[in-house]
């Protein structure tokens, strides 16, 4: 493991045993986050972004489980822990959740205990992880929900989610989740349920404060908007697998997989032309149970080849410096 | 919905059992080994028989359905007769066997019971007698009847109540909503044991026993129904606003159709899940007011009628059977109802739970 | 806060109102008018009754006036004099009869309460946390079972096991010797050596009822993001369910006070038939059984302001623990 890198995910597979069959939400996913850095995870909805997301944590309720593969933390004094060795529930896990990795998360209106102050959850928290106590706890609370940019601050702590509006709620999971200083943030969609404004401001928001805390995001989003925005590197992953993983740059300039190229069409253009049509990927992600064989993508896929592509599934090649990919179209092909 | 519920095995197996009730209460008089108010003086508190397969005579052992004889004796001390199976007294017994005439459904003049002693003078109570010598399965059988249709009967009652009075709440809304609810939730703040006493106690002692089975149906459904209400309405509500039923309105679909049409189909499965689960509380209820004596009273027989006999805890402690076999009908009948119900509810409704 | 109790108490005096009319409409049920059963009564014990007794019941119940002056002689009594009328039967004014009844009425379905909560909170918990255990599928059954058998069922298998096995009698509220005692400490713990069976009995389906309501909340609840949210801040298993969904879970289980109440009376009112305690029931159904109507009235009235009132104490106590009740109120 590089001495940058603070988290390394290696065939990660968390599968679901349903009543109907397995669900292999989590099918063999590679990747790494460097220190410092926004890594981007996009995909359609039921690519397993989230599950993955949960099992950094190691948070996958059954019928979930992670069944093989290593996710590597690396502390700050170069002591590596394979998150998916700690029991779920034990003390060594919970060290980690909320200390060193934290996570917000899609709804905002449902991730704050309903009944529950705002300031308790806080204080809690940071009395949880750090060695300080009440009154410090609560000084910091307020400076931090100041930070976050909620006006009163002192006053919001005796507040209950409700009384709240959906950015107010997500700046304070965020302020929760920065509470210990965390090294490396997971955001799952944090911003998909919000209006369009309060959108930008919490994007704002936490490309700001991953600058000034130096941490690492991982950004979990369907919007290729949003990761031109705040995005260092890219994973694209599709049922389960990353297909595509690369700096923004050159997936923005040179987007390899079919999938990812399918995604990046689908944008609106500032220079779009009104009479062309905007393009959508045909189909839609299939059933759990009703993979393609081969490449999971071969069934919407536009240069399917269906001699290779319905055999084999391609493995996740290097065909560029720090550009991986996932197709038979690149194979063997070395640079690019 | 139907292979959401075939799932629940539990609940599949209850409603077999609810069925079989049901059978038994539909064919009470043929099931029945003697009629409910046969009574013999020389059985009084008779303990239950134990039906036996082969006899053992001299000549070896022989396949004979049988129960056996009993053996008499006076106690001087408690001053009462006691009984003793007599295993040398062989009582043959047979399928089909020729009994007391009945009328099946007061229709047909049968002879023929599904299951009786050869020759119909001898004792025959698998469960035991009571203090008159009645036999406590075929009362337990007529009982059956009684108990169950007064069920259904309450339910279908609370049923038109409650679909009517919560159909009108939740489609028109506003300040007939506000009025039915209030009444609702004044009904369902008072206990009802009381005012079901109450109002039980007003039915004239003159009354025949199917004018008070009447009287006691609807006293149940009079509360009974606000429970259907409140589902009915809540259904209403939500679909209100479903896109199906406001396109179905925008097409010019006129209220009745679209409630007949679309409403009604959406939510029957709920309804009959919330009627599955109503029957064993009207079962519990009607049991419990003919247990106080102030619900179905003699000759009438229902299971609450059986259990008011069992009260006196010294009979019982003498004769558990009186207890024990009505007891165990009603346990079973409100648990397989309360699975039945409880699985078909999941099946309609899998989110909710 | 106090807005609020105020509004919810105001809201309480029409429905106390309705409960009147109904109980009253029950005295006036049975065929007859109740000087009758006086009359008849009082001729059973050998008395005479002259004219002018009549003639004075019956211009002290209104009798012979229209009904609406009838009901309000009989509510303004109550209300300004406390006085329910009076019972033909023990020739008694009911208010004499009534309220030690009641007051023991109120213990039992109080301490029931007091019982179910205890036992249902930690096992609806536990069967919801460890959902398809063993001993979830355990106390399910249980539950079930506690749900199908009715209470008076219930009380009459304990009496037949205690009086076949034990040799006791179970029934009363006290010993014999204790029943005219003066109130002490003994009296007292005579009185709970024989109160835990008719809380047992009452307490069952309740606590069946309340185990399967706290489950399916905290089920749901335990679905909620909140309670990952906080998993992640690495809060232990044990003080995230209690901080978190069991606080959310439990407000339902507050508001089941409400409801509960009635059924535990009705309840109360059969067992203690069955029991043979000295509560309401044994008197109520007497008195109704003899058309005593205006204790069977007063009975009825009292045992159904009672669980009014009881609801109200829920929904005020609700109000304090789940702050968005107060909140939707504030208004």
């Amino acid at each position: 493991m590089e001495t940058n890198t603070i988290l390394d995910v290696r065939d990660l597979n968390t599968w679901f045993y349903t009543d109907e069959g397995i669900v292999k939400a989590v099918n063999g996913v590679d990747f790494s986050i460097p220190e410092s850095t926004t890594v981007c995870v996009v995909g359609e909805s039921g690519c397993g972004k989230s599950i993955t997301a949960q099992s950094i944590l190691n948070l996958v309720e059954p019928p979930g489980k992670i069944v093989s593969g290593s996710i590597t933390y690396r502390h700050n004094d170069g002591r590596e822990v394979d998150i998916v060795q700690l029991k779920p529930k034990g003390r060594d896990i919970r060290a980690i959740r909320g200390k060193e990795i934290s996570m917000i998360f899609q709804e905002p209106m449902s991730s704050l205990g309903p009944v529950n102050k705002i300031g308790d959850q806080l204080v809690q928290t940071m009395l949880l992880h750090l060695d300080i106590d009440k009154d410090e706890a609560v000084k910091q609370s307020i400076a931090l929900l100041d930070r976050v940019g909620i006006p009163k601050a002192a006053s919001r702590m005796d507040s209950y989610s409700f009384e709240l509006s959906g950015g107010m709620r997500q700046r304070v999971m965020i302020a929760l989740a920065l509470s210990c200083n965390s090294r490396l943030l997971i955001a799952d969609e944090p911003t998909t349920a919000l209006d369009v404004t309060t959108q930008a401001n919490i994007l704002d928001l936490l490309k700001e404060l991953q600058t000034d805390y130096s941490m690492s995001v991982m950004f979990i989003t369907h919007d290729l908007g949003v990761v031109a925005e705040i995005g260092h590197e890219v994973v694209v992953m599709y049922l389960g697998q990353v297909v595509e993983r690369a700096s923004v740059e050159e997936i923005f300039e040179r987007p390899l997989h079919p999938y990812t190229e399918a995604l990046m069409k689908s944008i609106p253009k500032l220079d779009f032309d009104s009479h062309e049509k905007l393009s959508s990927i045909r189909g839609m992600v299939p059933h759990p149970f009703a993979r393609p064989p081969g490449c999971p993508f071969s069934d919407r896929c536009d240069y399917c080849m269906p001699e290779k592509c319905l055999t084999a599934n391609p493995p996740l090649e290097e065909v560029r410096p720090g550009h991986w990919v996932r197709c038979v179209k690149y194979e063997s092909m070395g640079e690019v | 919905m139907w292979w959401r519920f075939r799932k629940h095995k539990v609940a599949l197996v209850s409603g077999a059992i609810v069925l079989l009730i049901y059978l038994v209460a539909l064919f009470a008089e043929f099931l029945a080994p003697a009629l409910p108010d046969a009574h013999a003086r020389d059985y009084l508190y008779a303990p239950p028989q134990k039906l036996g397969l082969r006899v053992e005579t001299e000549a070896g052992s022989r396949w004979q359905l049988h129960v056996n004889g009993y053996t008499v004796f006076m106690n001087r001390e408690a001053l009462r007769r006691e009984f003793t199976l007599n295993p040398d007294h062989i009582i043959p017994v047979r399928f089909f066997a020729k009994g007391a005439p009945y009328k099946l459904w007061g229709i047909f003049e049968m002879e023929r019971r599904l299951i009786g002693p050869v020759d119909p003078s001898e004792p025959f109570y698998v469960f035991g007698a009571d203090r008159l010598g009645r036999d406590i399965l075929s009362r337990v059988i007529y009982g059956t009847r009684v108990s169950m249709s007064i069920g259904l009967v309450g339910v279908f009652l609370s049923l038109v109540l409650g679909v009517l009075l919560g159909g009108i709440s939740g489609y028109f809304g506003g300040p007939v909503d506000e009025i039915i609810q209030r009444i609702i939730e004044f009904l369902r703040s008072i206990p009802t044991i009381p005012l079901w006493m109450g109002l039980a106690a007003a039915i004239p002692r003159t009354w025949s026993p199917l004018q008070v089975y009447f009287a006691i149906t609807v006293i149940l459904s009079l509360v009974g129904w606000t429970g259907l209400a409140r589902v009915v309405r809540g259904r209403f509500f939500s679909l209100k606003t479903e896109d199906f039923i406001i396109s179905a309105r925008l097409n010019g679909s006129s209220q009745l159709r679209i409630i007949i049409k679309h409403m009604v189909p959406s939510f029957m499965s709920h309804i009959i899940a919330s009627v599955t689960l109503s029957i064993p509380a009207m079962i519990i209820s009607e049991t419990s007011l003919s247990f106080l004596g102030i619900g179905l009273r003699p000759p009438v027989v229902s299971w609450g009628v059986l259990l008011q006999e069992a009260q006196n805890i010294r009979s019982v402690s003498a004769a558990p059977w009186l207890l024990m076999v009505p007891a165990f009908c009603v346990i079973i009948a409100v648990l397989t109802m309360n699975f039945l119900g409880d699985g078909l509810r999941d099946a309609a409704d899998p989110y909710n739970t | 806060m106090g807005r609020y109790i105020i509004k919810r108490t105001l809201m309480m005096i029409p429905t106390l109102v309705v409960i009147s009319i109904v109980s009253f409409v029950i005295i006036q049920l049975p065929p007859g008018d109740f000087l009758t059963s006086v009359v008849a009564n009082l001729e059973d014990q050998g008395q005479t009754v002259d004219s002018a007794t009549l003639a004075a019941l019956q211009a002290r119940y209104g009798l012979g006036r229209p009904v609406h002056v009838q009901y309000w002689r009989w509510v303004s009594g109550i209300i300004l004099r406390g006085d329910f009328g009076r019972s033909f039967r023990y020739n008694r004014p009911v208010a004499d009869l009534i309220w030690s009844r009641l007051g023991l009425t109120f213990v039992i379905s109080f301490t029931t309460l007091i019982f179910t909560w205890v036992v249902a909170l930690p096992i609806g918990v536990y069967t919801a946390v460890k959902q398809r255990s063993v001993g979830d599928y355990i106390a399910t059954f249980i539950g079930f079972i506690g749900l199908a058998i009715p209470n008076f069922l219930l009380a009459l298998v304990l009496m037949y096991i205690a009086f076949r096995y034990f040799n006791q009698s179970v029934g009363g509220l006290f010993s014999p010797d204790m029943i005219d005692a003066p109130w002490s400490f003994a009296k007292v713990v005579d009185l709970l050596n024989h109160l835990w069976i008719p809380v047992v009995v009452l307490g069952t389906a309740g606590t069946a009822g309340l185990i399967r309501i706290m489950r399916a909340n905290l089920l749901d609840e335990l679905k909620k993001t909140y309670v990952m949210a906080a998993r992640a801040r690495g809060l232990s298993e044990w003080t995230l369910l209690r901080q978190y969904p069991v606080r959310v879970a439990l407000n339902p289980f507050i508001s089941t006070i409400g409801w509960s109440l009635p059924t535990l009376v009705s309840g109360a009112t059969v067992t203690a038939i069955v029991l043979s305690l000295p509560t309401t029931g044994p008197l109520l159904i007497e008195a109704l059984k003899a058309q005593d109507m205006f204790l069977a009235a007063a009975f009825i009235m009292m045992l159904s302001a009672l669980t009014v009132i009881g609801t109200l104490v829920s929904d005020i106590l609700l109000a304090i623990v789940d702050p968005r009740i107060k909140y939707a109120n504030r208004g």
